[in-house]
Parts: structure tokens; C-alpha cells; sequence
């Protein structure tokens, strides 16, 4: 009877170390609930015709084969979300060829976590991703900031060499692109101790979206009306900020950004 | 409150750069403007035709498109068009190209005020001059030009305090001035993100600053009060 009663004891014990444990979150307290729209790719862009992009291409190839690339992207995103192809020999036939330059690479500040303006100075995942190509190829690397609706105008007057974080949706016959070297799609994240667990847990609930988003979402109208309210943030962080101090039940977010968020 | 006492250095050294800038842009604008403006004036009165003809339809497109047209234009078109980037890379070439669009535009403006303004002095006064033996010049510098300057003084300040906020349109072409500046602070700039009140202090640097203009082309127009 004692023993019973102790083992019984001891998987309640057990039972609220892991409700807890599940509650903390061991994924920064939120959970992807459901996949709510295909995947986007995100490219490097270039000039048309520019020579630069078989070598970082080749690069962005080289670097994938070895640790660099996988750790700083377990670093942003607590896993390796590296979508790039590896191949240890892709710069064999350009070593030639590489010239000793300085690149100009356009990034768009507002886009955290992949790039971002700090008290340190430019940051984010794509910050360090070319810095790390750019530095295996022995080039400078000057950063300037642009509207990412402007990245193939910049290219084409020949103001920025390269465009950072180029999705699916912008590239246009006028600019070569990269390799896709991460790749994306829209998740519904809820807080990891809520009872949402499922798409079909929204209804009725809050959704927290970044305007620049409000598209993404408007693309399956009938989820929306299931929705008590739409609750509209100027940024990611706030996206995130919202949704832990309970203001709304669920946002909508690119799996990277939730990746960094959930790390 | 808290929160705000602890953004603001970081947020008051954001806007300060950026309003470096902007400063850097009107004074610029204004030291190639005033001069291009009389010399377009000039073109516009010419009696030689041709030249009168180009010069106001030059004035007349310029002022007839928006400013950030020309920006836009100014700025691209040579890289895209001719293949080169001839203002520079970098934050030098933006502002290079933003000078330049902003000069020009603002010496069109500033030519029509000029124009009123000499075209306002009577003609009678032109040919007392000459009557009493005056040459052209002399006329112009000594009877014409200080009734010019104190006529044209509170037009002139209308398109000044214009000019010190339409600088915040050279932003169309990435020229990182002061309202980029504030506005970076909703979308996560320094750590900060969905802060509106950067924002109010933008408005604060433009206000302050139009009203330290507003003050000294007052006493101008006070100090030009010797013809009543």
C-alpha cells in the first residue's frame, strides 16, 4: 500500500515537473501551431549579367559544406535552416578569376532578425552571412541600407553590387539571383503554455499580424472571419512582444522570424 | 516613462545624425540656389529669344513635376540609362545627387521670385538712371538690385522654411536624414521597435529650426525697412 502510494506520488511529481517544464517552453514559450501559407525562398541579388554572382554563388556553395554557415544559422535560429547546396570544390573554376573588390551590399533595415540597425551597427543573419562569404573571397564589404522595393533599381544604377534577402515574389528579369540560401513560409504561433493547439484554436481568438503582412493574411478570407479580432503591429518584435504579455492569441510570422523568436 | 528616459540618448544621437544631414542638404541647396536663381532669372528676361524661350520652359517643367520625380530621376537614370553611376556609391553619391536635384529645383523657384521682384521696379526708374548718365550696371546694382532684395525677402522666406522641410524627400532615394531617422525607431532600429515618440522630436528639430530661420529673415526684413 505505502509503495503504491509512493510511486503514485512520484508520477504526480513527475506529471507537474513536465507540465511545467512544457509551460516554460523549452522553445522561448511559443509553438507553431499550424503552416498557413507555401514556402518563399530568400536569394541573393545582382546586376544582370554580373560576374559576382557565380563567385558568391559558388561561395555560399563551399561554405555550406563546412560548419561556417550551419553555425551562424543555429546561432539566429536555435537550427540549421542553411537551404544552400553544399560543395566543397564550387570555386575551383573561379579562384582565377576572383578579383580583389570592394562590394556594396544593400540590406533593408527594417527586417529583423535578418538585418537590422544596433547601437553596434548593422546585425542580423544576413549581416553575418555575407560577411562570412564575402570574407572566404577576400573582399571588402561596405553595407548600405535601401528599400527593399527598390533592390532592383539600386542594382541596375549600379548603386549597391548586391541585394540581401531577396524573396521569390520580388525577383524580376532584370537581376540574376543566387541559390536560394534560406527558405520561408508563414506560421501561426501561439504562447506554448496556451491551450491553442491547432489552426481551428484561433476562432474567435485575437491574431496579432505585422502590417506589411496584412496580405499574407487576407489570403484565406474565411480564416480570418473565424478570427474574433485582427490586432495590427508596425514590427515583428512587437509581434512577439504582444502575444507574451497575452494582448493577443496568436500571430501570424514568417517561420524565420519565429524560428529567431522561438530559439 | 521609464522606458522612454532610457531610449532617449540613443534615439536624440539617431536624430542628430540624421539631422546633420539634413542641415548638410539646406545649406548646400541654399548656397547654389540663391546664385543659380539670378542667373536663370536672368535667362528668363533675355531679350534674346531663344534663350528666354529654353530658360522658361526649363522653369516651367521643373516647377510643373514634383521634386521627388526629379529626385528619382537625377539619381537613377545615369546608372540605369548610360550604364555608369556617376554620383559615387555610398552615402556621398545619395547626397551629391540629392544637392543637385534640390539646387536646381530651387533656383526655378527662387528665378520667378527674382523675375517679380526686378520686374516690379518701375521702368521709369531705369531711365532717370540713364538720363543721369547711370550705365547699365550701375542702374541695376545701385537703384534696381536694393529694391529687388527687400521685395523679394517674404517670398524668399516662404520658399526657405519650404525648403528646410522638403528636405526630408531626399529619403525617396535612401539620403538618411532625420526623419529616416525617427521613423527607423518603429521598426526595430537600435534595439527599439514600435517607439512612435521619436517621431514627435523629428517634428521638434523641424519646428525649432524653422523657427530660428523664421526669426533671422525677420530681422532681415526689418533691417531691408529703409525704403517706406
Amino acid at each position: 500500500m505505502r509503495q503504491k502510494l509512493r510511486a503514485a506520488l512520484c508520477l504526480a511529481l513527475c506529471a507537474i515537473l513536465l507540465a511545467t517544464m512544457c509551460a516554460c517552453g523549452g522553445s522561448g514559450g511559443y509553438r507553431v501551431v499550424d503552416d498557413y501559407s507555401g514556402e518563399s525562398s530568400y536569394h541573393i541579388a545582382f546586376r544582370k549579367g554580373d560576374r559576382l554572382k557565380d563567385y558568391v554563388s559558388a561561395a555560399m556553395e563551399v561554405l555550406a559544406s563546412s560548419s561556417v554557415l550551419r553555425a551562424s544559422s543555429v546561432r539566429w535560429f536555435g537550427e540549421n535552416l542553411i537551404a544552400v547546396d553544399a560543395d566543397a570544390d564550387a570555386m575551383e573554376p573561379y579562384w582565377d578569376s576572383v578579383p580583389a573588390r570592394t562590394v556594396i551590399v544593400g540590406i533593408d533595415l527594417n527586417n529583423m532578425p535578418l538585418s537590422y540597425l544596433s547601437n553596434a551597427g548593422y546585425e542580423g543573419f544576413d549581416v553575418e552571412f555575407i560577411l562570412q562569404i564575402c570574407d572566404y573571397l577576400s573582399w571588402d564589404v561596405s553595407f548600405y541600407p535601401i528599400a527593399m522595393e527598390n533592390a532592383e533599381i539600386e542594382l541596375n544604377a549600379g548603386n549597391i553590387d548586391i541585394a540581401m534577402a531577396v524573396q521569390d515574389s520580388a525577383v524580376t528579369d532584370n537581376m540574376d539571383i543566387s541559390p536560394a540560401y534560406l527558405t520561408s513560409r508563414y506560421v501561426l504561433v501561439a504562447r506554448y503554455g496556451s491551450h491553442i493547439r491547432r489552426r481551428s484554436g484561433l476562432k474567435g481568438k485575437t491574431l496579432g499580424v505585422t502590417v506589411a503582412d496584412e496580405k499574407v493574411l487576407y489570403q484565406n478570407e474565411k480564416f480570418v472571419q473565424s478570427l474574433g479580432s485582427v490586432i495590427y503591429q508596425t514590427n515583428t518584435e512587437g509581434l512577439f512582444q504582444a502575444l507574451m504579455k497575452g494582448e493577443v492569441d496568436g500571430v501570424l510570422s514568417s517561420s524565420i522570424v519565429a524560428a529567431y523568436y522561438m530559439k | 516613462m521609464d522606458l522612454i528616459l532610457q531610449q532617449m540618448p540613443i534615439v536624440l544621437k539617431a536624430l542628430n545624425e540624421g539631422f546633420l544631414q539634413t542641415l548638410k542638404l539646406f545649406f548646400v541647396t541654399g548656397l547654389g540656389a540663391i546664385p543659380l536663381g539670378l542667373v536663370i532669372a536672368f535667362g528668363s528676361m533675355s531679350r534674346f529669344k531663344p534663350l528666354s524661350v529654353l530658360t522658361r520652359l526649363v522653369v516651367w517643367v521643373v516647377r510643373g513635376t514634383p521634386l521627388m520625380i526629379q529626385l528619382l530621376i537625377i539619381f537613377y537614370f545615369p546608372g540605369m540609362v548610360w550604364g555608369h553611376n556617376i554620383w559615387g556609391k555610398g552615402e556621398s553619391g545619395r547626397f551629391l545627387a540629392s544637392a543637385i536635384a534640390f539646387i536646381f529645383n530651387y533656383a526655378c523657384y527662387f528665378s520667378e521670385i527674382y523675375r517679380g521682384g526686378i520686374q516690379s521696379v518701375p521702368v521709369g526708374q531705369q531711365e532717370a538712371g540713364l538720363v543721369l548718365g547711370m550705365t547699365k550696371s550701375q542702374i541695376f546694382f545701385k537703384v534696381t538690385l536694393l529694391q529687388v532684395i527687400k521685395r523679394i525677402v517674404p517670398p524668399m522666406s516662404n520658399e526657405i522654411i519650404t525648403l528646410v522641410k522638403d528636405t526630408s524627400l531626399a529619403r525617396i532615394i535612401a539620403l538618411q536624414e532625420i526623419i529616416w531617422a525617427g521613423q527607423s525607431f518603429l521598426k526595430g532600429s537600435h534595439g527599439i521597435a514600435g517607439a512612435i515618440w521619436p517621431l514627435f522630436f523629428t517634428a521638434v528639430y523641424y519646428l525649432v529650426f524653422n523657427g530660428i530661420v523664421t526669426v533671422l529673415l525677420g530681422r532681415l526684413e526689418k533691417r531691408l525697412d529703409y525704403f517706406r
